[in-house]
């Protein structure tokens, strides 16, 4: 049986000023304990909101958060006892050192400096003896990354835990959350990086205008019913015309290969492709930023959103 | 979490109060070391004499022209009258870093996700700020008395000691206003023209009431805690434990409603 450590019902904040405009409508989410969960959204879809929300920093107009089963609201000291959390613009004083801001962020939780954070500051390669204004992006998000996990809280919520750093330091912070997470702590991560969130997510949900439009298991969220065939044939085949075929779009011919999208069951093209002699078939799942975009297209069609043109993924 | 908050707050600041402390000083230190020229005095007092009394009120002077004949008198015109609006400022300064500069710096979101109650830092930093300014008087104190170490018995050092004493309320009550400027407003520019209004508004109210003391404006004059500092009426007659009440009480008061303001409202955004 499954806890919930985060559960939001009816969560609504609308921007100051803007008495139409909301920041977050209606959100109800469960996040399970012991899993990455990803939060996924274009900038400006609420994500940082929703964290805001669950750290007390800002209250809602209407709705309720949980985390561990208490009130965000009235034990927001208690979680906030359990919680690390780094966010996404993140900002210390400029002239103290990194070493110093650890020693106060675990003073000021009245523990001595945890023994895991030399283990952090080995593996994310981070020189803490430098002034904060020396440190380039990169390095204050790694200052970041440890003041969040240093504690080995419950509950990690990162908000674009990998902005700004490099590769290398993105395999090991995948490798962080996969530790993390088997040493039972729980990961809310924030992004709108899709392949970060498809690598190291076990669930997402996808946000947008501040309305939650879907949560599923990132296999789940991969399983739009689609995808690419690319045919390789012996022998041209002018007279070949699979436009007309069930769940057959996009056709493209060069020369002997054959490319298409598939949606639905193989059958029909199969069918359609008889007595051809097949070299190969190469068949490829759509990337998560495919799936992204195809999704938001969906609900343009469908839920009447106002399209924002392309929709920011890498 | 409170006594680190303290400490570390009290830990950056101490240099910077130490610096106001002895800018202030040796300009006090200065006018206690010119006392010697008697000639400076009576021309001083003599040139004070053709000066309306409203500019003179304006200085935080006085028009007992017999009181500013002395070493004393020269001293509360030429140093305490004015140099309440120089500690005002350090004291609004030292306000803006309760909350408002870690806001608009946005480091409040990361340090407010660690186990702290917002009352309890707005609590920690001002009482760790009354401490700096104290520390700021304290070196201002102990320069002038390095001077009159220097000119002996020209001067009533206890009632200078008093004088100097006497400054405190006045930045207790600047820091706290401060503070709740920016426990009210999210914006840091906000709460520095709100704290600027009151500086300005408060001395505008002070110098106008004296000036006029047959209109309103001498009643407002109560509105404004200039006219509880009264620097004069302290070397001539001693610390005024009303006005001393008045304004620490102003400062709790103030204090108390940016400790309830903050507890509720949104941080950053």
């Amino acid at each position: 049986m499954t806890t919930a450590v985060i559960q939001t019902q009816g969560l609504t904040r609308s921007y100051k000023g803007g008495k139409s405009k909301f920041a977050l409508q209606g959100l109800n989410l469960s996040v399970e304990k012991g899993e990455i969960f990803g939060y996924l959204g274009p900038n400006g879809a609420g994500k940082t909101t929703t964290i805001k929300l669950l750290l007390d920093l800002i209250r809602p107009e209407s709705g309720k958060a949980q985390i561990f089963g208490l009130d965000t609201r009235a034990s927001s000291l208690e979680i906030r006892r359990r919680i690390g959390y780094l966010p996404g613009d993140l900002n210390l004083w400029k002239n103290l050192s990194g070493q110093h801001v650890i020693r106060y962020f675990s003073s000021v939780r009245g523990t001595p400096i945890p023994a895991y954070t030399n283990t952090l500051i080995e593996r994310l390669e981070f020189d803490p003896s430098r002034k904060i204004r020396a440190y380039s992006t990169g390095n204050r998000r790694k200052l970041g990354l440890i003041l969040a996990l240093m504690h080995q809280p419950e509950l990690l919520i990162l908000d674009e835990p990998t902005n700004g750093l490099d590769p290398l330091v993105q395999q090991t912070f995948m490798y962080l959350m996969r530790e993390a997470q088997n040493n039972g702590q729980t990961v809310f991560l924030s992004s709108h990086l899709l392949n970060e969130v498809q690598a190291i997510c076990d669930r997402a949900a996808i946000l947008r205008d501040g309305k939650l439009l879907s949560t599923q298991g990132i296999h789940g969220l991969s399983d739009t019913g689609f995808k690419y065939v690319t045919l390789t044939l012996r022998e041209p085949q002018p007279a070949l015309n699979l436009s007309g075929v069930a769940g057959v779009q996009n056709v493209q011919v060069d020369g002997l290969q054959i490319s298409l999208r598939l949606s639905g069951d193989f059958d029909p093209l199969l069918r359609a492709i008889n007595g051809c002699y097949v070299v190969n078939m190469q068949v490829q799942e759509p990337t998560l930023e495919e799936i992204f975009l195809t999704y938001y297209g969906d609900k343009l069609e469908n839920g009447g959103f106002k399209s924002h043109g392309a929709v920011e993924v890498k | 979490m409170i006594n680190t908050i303290f400490a570390e707050t009290f830990r950056r600041g101490w240099k910077t109060a130490l610096y106001w402390g002895l800018g202030i000083g040796i300009m006090a230190w200065l006018q206690i070391i010119i006392v010697q020229d008697t000639t400076l005095i009576t021309e001083t007092a003599h040139l004070m004499e053709s000066v309306p009394p409203f500019i003179l009120e304006m200085f935080g002077g006085t028009s007992d022209m017999q009181f500013l004949a002395t070493p004393d008198g020269y001293l509360a015109l030429q140093f305490f009258g004015f140099i309440l609006l120089v500690f005002a400022f350090y004291a609004a300064v030292a306000g803006l870093n309760v909350t408002a500069n870690d806001e608009d710096a946005g480091i409040m979101d990361i340090f407010l996700s660690l186990p702290v109650v917002r009352w309890q830092l707005v609590l920690t930093k001002v009482l760790a700020f009354i401490l700096l300014s104290a520390l700021v008087v304290g070196v201002t104190l102990a320069c002038m008395l390095i001077g009159f170490a220097m000119v002996p018995n020209i001067f009533d050092v206890g009632r200078m000691v008093l004088a100097s004493l006497n400054i405190l309320p006045s930045m207790l009550v600047v820091l706290s206003f401060t503070a709740l400027a920016a426990a009210i407003f999210r914006r840091k520019s906000s709460a520095i023209a709100l704290t600027a209004a009151f500086i300005i508004g408060s001395y505008t109210l002070d110098f106008l009431g004296n000036a006029a003391p047959d209109t309103i404006l001498a009643a407002l004059r109560k509105l404004s805690f200039f006219a509880y500092y009264d620097s004069t009426g302290v070397i001539q007659n001693g610390l005024s434990i009303p006005n001393v009440i008045i304004l620490l009480a102003a400062s709790v008061i103030f204090a108390i409603i940016a400790m309830w303001r903050y507890q509720r409202r949104d941080i950053g955004l």
